[in-house]
């Protein structure tokens, strides 16, 4: 709980630079609760960061549509219904069958 | 993914070994998604100009990963270093200097979704083939960040700043691509363009 709150005032202690940096490494990783709440408090006073989040969130969307537009040319339109554990596992799968050929 | 395994395994015979094989299906991945790209615009009449540096860059970085020598900046790995402002956007003390202006566009309208697809694709284009390639195994092909720091040699903070250096410089293209920014918002360092302009400065 003290470490939760530490967190928090760490956040917003923070300049927006680093804001930006989180919500972005946030697309690649859950951050700690105590991190991700501290954001979550920021963006309610500042419209630059929660413009910010939500635009690179609306541009990750995008390219997944752009990904899926690749899949569909490349006819593996069905590797966007697998789960991406499972996406990742055939990948290295395909990779390590041919590496071992 | 599908189109790659097969063009792996039809040219098999002419890889060389120079690199790994996981490095070497990666590349071919990446041209099929330069391929792709080429092919859009074509059906769009548009202007080509899909940029082989991505090709240059996958050989490039199988050389820098056969030497095991580092391909990213010294301060990539300290997050905490100083960094120059290169998006123009933020003051020296890391508050908003030009903070992000208000799209007002709806995605899910399908003309302006389309306009701003295409916009993000002429983006991608205007990266630098180090950003270029991460954007597109991360957030395009959605490879997960372990193998992606794997297969590009990266640590995983090497990767964040890589993306968010490459987030920030197609949100920032995009918003001028839209007509929504207001000139003068760069990409220094980020873009090819702004390498051209880091290189050789105006008089």
């Amino acid at each position: 709980m003290i470490g939760y709150v530490r967190d928090i005032f760490r956040v917003l202690g923070m300049p927006c630079r680093s804001h930006t940096e989180l919500f972005s490494r946030q697309l690649d990783e859950p951050l700690a609760p105590g991190i991700a709440a501290g954001l979550r408090v920021h963006v309610l006073y500042c419209m630059g960061c929660k413009r910010f989040r939500v635009q690179i969130r609306a541009l990750r969307g995008l390219m997944n549509v752009i990904g899926s537009e690749v899949n569909a040319g490349t006819g593996s339109s069905s590797d966007q219904k697998m789960p991406l554990d499972v996406r990742a596992r055939v990948m290295r799968a395909a990779m390590t069958n041919e590496a071992s050929s | 993914m599908q189109s790659t395994i097969l063009a792996a395994l039809q040219s098999y015979d002419k890889f060389d070994r120079a690199s790994s094989e996981r490095t070497w299906l990666l590349a071919i991945a990446t041209h099929k998604i330069a391929d792709h790209f080429r092919a859009v615009r074509r059906a769009r009449g548009e202007v080509e100009h899909v940029s082989d540096h991505i090709a240059e860059q996958t050989t490039a970085d199988n050389k820098a990963q056969s030497k095991d020598q580092p391909s990213e900046s010294p301060n990539a790995d300290r997050p905490n270093a100083h960094r120059p402002n290169v998006h123009g956007t933020h003051a020296a003390d890391g508050s908003w200097l030009k903070p992000p202006l208000k799209w007002g566009l709806d995605p899910s309208n399908a003309s302006e979704k389309a306009e701003m697809l295409s916009a993000l694709r002429a983006c991608i284009d205007e990266l630098t083939p180090a950003l270029a390639q991460t954007v597109l195994m991360r957030d395009v092909l959605d490879v997960p960040s372990d193998v992606v720091c794997k297969e590009l040699g990266l640590t995983p903070t090497n990767l964040w700043s890589r993306m968010h250096r490459a987030r920030v410089a197609l949100r920032q293209c995009v918003e001028a691509s839209m007509g929504i920014a207001t000139k003068g918002i760069g990409m220094k360092g980020l873009t090819k363009k702004g390498s051209e302009s880091n290189r050789k400065p105006t008089p």
